[in-house]
C-alpha cells in the first residue's frame, strides 16, 4: 500500500518531488565534493610542497666534524666519513618507498679552476636506476629534488663524465658560457670539463661547479662514497598520526603502537626506515623544510576540515528548510488524510517513506555530482586525477537520508497533531 | 499604502516567511564566511610560508681580486668585502620585510680543529629562522653562544662548556648556552654574538651576509628586492628561487582551491535561497490572483513581491553577513591563531548577492503567475 | 450610467480546442436588476461570471459592460476596466491574510486610485463591522469575512456587483445576514448578478438565468 501511495504521489506531483530531490542533490553534491577534497588535500598539498626541496638529510653515522661553507665540504678528504651511493637504491625498498619522491648524493671539495679556488660538487642530475624489487626504472637526482634550478643551456648528463654545469655567478667571473671548456685541478689531478649549461638559483649554487659523481670521485681520488644524501620524502604532519601516538617516544610504544606508527607516513617513521635501509648512516629531518611544511599542512588540513564542517551543517540546514516548506505546503493533504481516518502513524509513515526516497535519490545524485566537482577541483588545482575515497559515498547517503528524514519528521509530527478541520480550511 | 502592505506582509507573516528569511540568512552567512575566509587564508598562507626562512640574500658587491676571490666564491667573508652593519638600519623601514638576520662567517680554530664560526644577531635570527631547535637555551650574555650538534659531538662541547676560539693571532672565549640542531649546515657550525666575531676577526662594524625574509603584499618579491637594492646600493640582492618559486606555486594553488570552494558554496547558497523563495511565492498564487482581480496592474503586484523579497534580502543579508563574518573570525583565529583580515569586498558582495537572489527569485515566479488568467488562479488547481 | 449594464450576444468560451465551457449565451442585465445565474456544476456558471466580470476574455460572441465593448480588450485593458466598473465577491472570501479588515478594503481603493482609511472604515460600518476593523481575517468568522468582501466590492462604486456562491461557505445565521445585506444593496439600486445553486437564493433575485452544458435555457422573470 505504501508503495502505491508513493507511486501516486510521484506521478501526481512530479515537479514537487523533483524540486525536493533537487534541493537534496545540491546539498549532497556540496557535501560530497568538500568531503572528497578535504580528505585528499593533505596528500596532494604535501606532494606540491616537495617543490621546496629535500626534507631529509642522510649523513655518515660516524663522521668527524664537517667544515662546510656555502654548501662545499672543506674538510680534508682523509677526515671524512662516507655514505655508499651504491646502496641508495635500497631507499626504494622501504615500507614507504612510494613516498620517496627522489634523492641525490653530494660529494664536494674545493678545487682550482681558472686561477681561483672554487667549490666543486659531484652529484646525480637525473640518474637512471632500477628498483630492486619490481625492476621498474626510475630517475632521480638534483633535477627531481630541486625543481627550482634554472639551467641556461643544457643539463649535464650522468652518463657523460665530461659534462658539467657552472653556477651563473661563477661563470660570469670566469667568463664562461655554455659550450666552453674548463680545466679543473685537484691535488695533482686534472680534468677538462665541457660546460653544458649555467645554473641560476639565487643561492650558493651559483658559485659552484657541478659535475657527475664519477668525475668528482676521480678528481678527489676516491673509489666510492659521498658526503651526504638529500632525500625528498612525502610526509604528512604529525597531526595525521593516531592521537595516542603523537609525541610518543619510540621506546615508550607498545608493539601495536609501534606498528601503527611505522605504517604512518610521518617523518619519524620514514627516517627510521631510511636509517634501517642504509646501515652506517644517520638520517635526520632538514628542519627548515620539514617544520615549515608540517605546520603549513597542519593548518591547511584544519582549515579544510572546518570549512567542510561548516558547509555540511549549512547544507543540512538547507535541506531541512526545504523539507519543512514542502510539508507545510501539504497541510491540507494531511488534514484530508486524517479526515479520511488515517491515524498519526499512517501519515507519518507515508511522509517518512517519501522523505526517505527523496533523501536516497538526492543523496545518490548529489554524490555523483560531487564526484564530478571533486574531479574538477583535483584537475584544476592539482592537475591530477581524482582519487576515490570510499568513505564519501556512505557518508553522503547517510547524511542526505538522515537530514531529509529529520527535516520531514519534525514538521509532519507537529502538523499531524493539528485538528483536521483546521487543516482543511487552510488555517 | 504600498509600504503599509509590504510592512504588514513582513510583520504578520513572520512564521511563513521565516523559512525564506532563514534561508537567506543561511545563504548569506555561508557566503560571507567563505568569502572572508578565502581572502584571509590566501593572505595568511603567505605569512605562514615565511616559516621557511629567508627568501632573499644580501651579499657584498665588492670587486674580487686574486686568490682571495676564490674564498669569497665560497660565501666566506673576505678581508676587503663586507656590508657595513650601520647601513642595515634602513631595512627596518622597507614594507614587506618580515625580518632580517646579519651573518659574519669566519673559519676559526677550536682545540686545534678548523671550524666555521658565525657572528649573528640572535634576536633577529629568531624572526627569520624559526626552526632552530635549541637544547639548552638561547644566549643572553655578551659572551655566550650556540654550538651545532655535530660540532658539539666532534669538539666535545655541551651546554655550559667554555670554548676558546683562535683566529690568526687573536683569541676569544665564550660559554655555550645551548646546542642547536637543524639538519642543515648549522649543525657543524658555532654561533656567537656578532660583536664577538667582529672583534675576533678584526672586522668591526661589518657583516658578510644578510638573510632577509620577505612577504610582499602585492605578491611581488621583485619589487621589495628592488627597494632593498635602492636603499643599500653597495649590496648584491639575490632572490632565492627555492622559496620564491615554490611560494608562488603553493600560494597560487591555495588561492585557486579556496576560490573554487567559495564558488561552489556560493552556487549552493544561491540555489538554496532561490528555491526557498521561489517556493514561497508560488505558494501565494491566490494572493497574486486576488490582487489582479481587484484591479492591480502587473507592475504593482510585481513591485509588492519585489520589495518584499528585497526586504527579506536586506534583512537576511545583513544578519547573514554579520553571522558569517563572526564565524570566519572564529575559524580564522582557531586555524591561524591570528585576527581575521576581513575582505573589503565582503559586505557589498554579500549584499549584492542577497538582493540579487531575492530579486530574481521574487520576480520569476511572480511573472509566471501573473501571466496566468486571474480566474484560473482564483479557482486554485 | 448606461441603461443596460450587461449585454452579451452569442458569448462563448472554449478552453484549448476541445473544452467548451460556454456556448453562445445571450444575456441582458438592466440597471438595478438582481439576476441569479443557476445550474448544475459544470454548466458554465462560473465561466459566465468570469467573462462578465472581465476576468477573462470570450473566445466567441460579443460582450458589452456599462456600454463598453470589452470583447477584445487585452489583459491590461480588462484590469483597468474591472477596477472601475466591477465589484467581485467570491465563495472563498479571498482576503489577504496578513492585512486587517480595513487594510483589505484600502487595498482595493489603492489599486483603483488612492487609499482612504476614513472611507474604508465607513464602508465597514455600513456592513456592520464597525467594531472589527482592525481584525485579521483569521480572527473573523466566515460571515464577517464575507461582509468585508462585500464592503470591498462596493468601495469603488462599481456599476456591477458580481457574486459567486456568496453564501456557499456560510452557516445559516451568517447566510441570512449576508443575504439581507444583498437585499439592502438591491433596494439601494445596485445591479447584482449572483451565481448560485441554492434555490432560496435564486428566489430572492428579480430574474433567473438557467445554464446547462454551457447554454442558457430560460430567461424567465421570477419575483421573490
Amino acid at each position: 500500500m505504501i508503495f502505491r501511495i508513493l507511486r501516486e504521489t510521484l506521478a501526481r506531483r512530479p515537479r514537487r518531488f523533483a524540486s525536493a530531490v533537487l534541493a537534496v542533490t545540491v546539498s549532497a553534491a556540496l557535501s560530497a565534493a568538500l568531503l572528497g577534497v578535504s580528505l585528499d588535500i593533505g596528500d596532494r598539498m604535501a606532494r606540491e610542497m616537495r617543490s621546496y626541496g629535500a626534507n631529509v638529510l642522510v649523513e655518515p653515522a660516524n663522521s668527524a666534524l664537517r667544515l662546510e661553507i656555502g654548501g662545499i665540504n672543506l674538510s680534508p678528504l682523509t677526515a671524512r666519513g662516507a655514505v655508499d651511493e651504491g646502496q641508495l637504491v635500497k631507499l626504494k625498498t622501504i615500507f614507504w618507498k612510494n613516498n620517496i619522491v627522489g634523492f641525490a648524493p653530494f660529494l664536494s671539495a674545493a678545487v682550482q679552476a681558472g686561477g681561483l679556488s672554487v667549490g666543486l660538487t659531484g652529484t646525480w642530475f637525473s640518474k637512471e636506476l632500477r628498483e630492486p624489487q619490481s625492476g621498474a626504472i626510475f630517475r632521480t637526482g638534483v633535477k627531481t629534488i630541486s625543481p627550482w634550478w634554472r639551467v641556461q643551456g643544457e643539463w649535464a648528463t650522468d652518463d657523460d663524465p665530461q659534462t658539467a654545469m657552472i653556477g651563473s655567478v661563477l661563470a660570469k667571473r670566469l667568463g664562461l658560457k655554455a659550450g666552453d671548456r674548463l680545466d679543473v685541478r685537484s691535488q695533482g689531478r686534472e680534468r677538462t670539463l665541457r660546460v653544458t649549461g649555467l645554473v641560476a638559483t639565487g643561492g650558493y649554487e651559483e658559485q659552484q661547479i657541478f659535475v657527475t659523481l664519477e668525475t668528482a670521485q676521480e678528481l678527489l681520488g676516491i673509489q666510492k662514497g659521498v658526503d651526504k644524501v638529500l632525500v625528498s620524502a612525502l610526509v604528512l604532519p604529525d597531526s595525521a598520526l593516531r592521537s595516542d601516538l603523537r609525541g610518543l617516544d619510540r621506546k615508550d610504544m607498545t608493539q601495536e603502537q609501534y606498528e601503527t606508527w611505522y605504517c604512518s607516513p610521518v617523518m619519524g617513521a620514514v627516517i627510521a626506515q631510511i636509517t634501517e635501509a642504509l646501515p652506517g648512516t644517520l638520517a635526520r629531518p632538514i628542519r627548515q623544510i620539514a617544520e615549515a611544511e608540517g605546520a603549513f599542512l597542519g593548518k591547511l588540513g584544519l582549515l579544510m576540515t572546518v570549512l567542510t564542517a561548516v558547509a555540511l551543517i549549512a547544507a543540512a540546514l538547507a535541506v531541512m528548510i526545504a523539507m519543512t516548506q514542502a510539508v507545510f505546503e501539504r497541510k491540507t493533504e494531511i488534514g484530508l488524510m486524517k479526515a479520511l481516518g488515517a491515524d498519526h502513524g499512517h501519515v507519518l509513515l507515508i511522509f517518512v517513506s517519501e522523505a526517505g526516497l527523496i533523501g536516497l535519490t538526492g543523496g545518490l545524485l548529489g554524490y555523483l555530482a560531487g564526484l564530478g566537482l571533486t574531479a574538477l577541483i583535483a584537475r584544476g588545482v592539482f592537475d591530477a586525477s581524482v582519487s576515490l575515497q570510499p568513505v564519501v559515498l556512505p557518508v553522503t547517503l547517510a547524511l542526505s537520508l538522515g537530514v531529509a528524514l529529520a527535516g520531514s519528521l519534525l514538521p509532519v509530527r507537529s502538523a499531524v497533531r493539528l485538528d483536521p478541520v483546521g487543516l482543511l480550511r487552510g488555517r | 499604502m504600498f509600504l503599509r502592505v509590504v510592512w504588514a506582509s513582513l510583520r504578520r507573516q513572520g512564521f511563513r516567511l521565516g523559512a525564506a528569511v532563514a534561508a537567506m540568512v543561511l545563504g548569506s552567512s555561508l557566503f560571507a564566511a567563505l568569502l572572508n575566509l578565502s581572502f584571509d587564508a590566501g593572505g595568511k598562507a603567505g605569512r605562514e610560508l615565511r616559516a621557511y626562512g629567508a627568501n632573499v640574500l644580501l651579499f657584498p658587491r665588492e670587486e674580487l681580486r686574486g686568490p682571495s676571490a676564490g674564498l669569497e666564491a665560497l660565501g666566506v667573508a673576505v678581508e676587503d668585502a663586507g656590508i657595513p652593519e650601520s647601513s642595515l638600519g634602513s631595512l627596518d623601514g622597507v614594507d614587506g620585510i618580515v625580518g632580517f638576520a646579519p651573518y659574519l662567517y669566519s673559519v676559526v680554530e677550536v682545540a686545534g680543529q678548523a671550524v666555521v664560526a658565525a657572528g649573528i644577531d640572535f634576536d633577529r635570527l629568531k624572526g627569520v629562522s624559526p626552526w632552530w631547535k635549541i637544547d639548552g637555551r638561547w644566549p643572553e650574555e655578551r659572551a655566550e653562544g650556540l654550538v651545532g650538534v655535530s660540532a658539539a659531538q666532534s669538539l666535545g662541547l655541551a651546554s655550559g662548556s667554555h670554548v676558546w676560539l683562535r683566529y690568526g693571532e687573536s683569541t676569544s672565549e665564550a660559554d655555550v648556552a645551548g646546542i642547536v640542531e637543524t639538519g642543515g649546515p648549522e649543525d657543524g657550525q658555532l654561533f656567537f654574538p656578532l660583536p664577538l666575531i667582529q672583534r675576533l676577526t678584526g672586522r668591526q662594524g661589518q657583516v658578510g651576509l644578510v638573510q632577509v625574509s620577505v612577504l610582499s603584499r602585492t605578491g611581488s618579491l621583485q619589487a621589495v628586492a628592488g627597494e632593498i637594492a635602492r636603499r643599500l646600493p653597495g649590496v648584491r640582492v639575490r632572490m632565492l628561487d627555492q622559496f620564491a618559486q615554490a611560494d608562488e606555486i603553493i600560494l597560487g594553488k591555495i588561492r585557486l582551491l579556496l576560490g573554487l570552494v567559495a564558488g561552489l558554496v556560493l552556487i549552493v547558497a544561491a540555489l538554496t535561497v532561490g528555491s526557498t523563495m521561489f517556493a514561497e511565492v508560488l505558494y501565494r498564487k491566490d494572493e497574486i490572483g486576488l490582487m489582479k482581480a481587484l484591479g492591480a496592474t502587473r507592475k504593482r503586484v510585481a513591485a509588492f513581491f519585489l520589495v518584499e523579497g528585497m526586504s527579506i534580502g536586506i534583512l537576511g543579508g545583513v544578519v547573514g553577513y554579520g553571522a558569517g563574518l563572526g564565524a570566519a573570525a572564529l575559524i580564522g583565529q582557531h586555524v591561524f591563531g591570528a585576527a581575521l583580515v576581513p575582505s573589503s569586498l565582503g559586505f557589498p558582495a554579500t549584499a549584492a548577492l542577497a538582493l540579487g537572489v531575492a530579486a530574481a527569485t521574487s520576480l520569476l515566479p511572480v511573472r509566471r503567475v501573473l501571466a496566468m488568467e486571474p480566474s484560473v488562479t482564483l479557482r486554485g488547481e | 450610467m448606461a441603461e443596460l449594464v450587461v449585454k452579451a450576444e452569442g458569448l462563448g468560451k472554449t478552453y484549448g480546442s476541445t473544452v467548451c465551457a460556454l456556448d453562445s449565451v445571450d444575456l441582458v442585465v438592466r440597471r438595478g436588476e438582481w439576476v441569479a445565474v443557476m445550474g448544475p456544476s459544470g454548466s458554465g456558471k462560473t465561466t459566465l461570471l468570469n467573462l462578465v466580470g472581465c476576468l477573462d476574455t470570450p473566445t466567441s460572441g460579443r460582450l458589452l459592460v456599462s456600454g463598453m465593448d470589452v470583447t477584445s480588450m487585452g489583459q491590461v485593458g480588462l484590469t483597468r476596466f474591472r477596477r472601475d466598473h466591477v465589484g467581485l465577491i467570491f465563495q472563498q472570501f479571498h482576503l489577504i491574510p496578513y492585512l486587517t479588515a480595513v487594510e483589505n478594503i484600502m487595498l482595493a481603493q489603492y489599486f483603483h486610485s488612492m487609499a482612504d482609511e476614513v472611507e474604508a472604515l465607513r464602508a465597514l460600518q455600513r456592513v456592520g463591522l464597525g467594531e472589527r476593523t482592525r481584525h485579521l481575517p483569521s480572527q473573523l468568522s466566515g460571515g464577517e469575512q464575507q461582509r468585508v468582501c462585500i464592503a470591498r466590492a462596493l468601495i469603488n462604486q462599481p456599476a456591477l456587483l458580481l457574486a459567486d456562491e456568496p453564501t456557499g461557505n456560510l452557516d445559516e445565521a451568517n447566510e441570512e445576514l449576508v443575504l439581507s445585506l444583498f437585499k439592502e444593496l438591491h433596494t439601494e439600486g445596485h445591479t447584482i448578478i449572483v451565481v448560485t445553486h441554492d434555490p432560496d437564493v435564486g428566489r430572492m433575485a428579480d430574474r433567473v438565468v438557467r445554464l446547462s452544458h454551457g447554454r442558457a435555457n430560460t430567461a424567465g422573470w421570477i419575483r421573490g
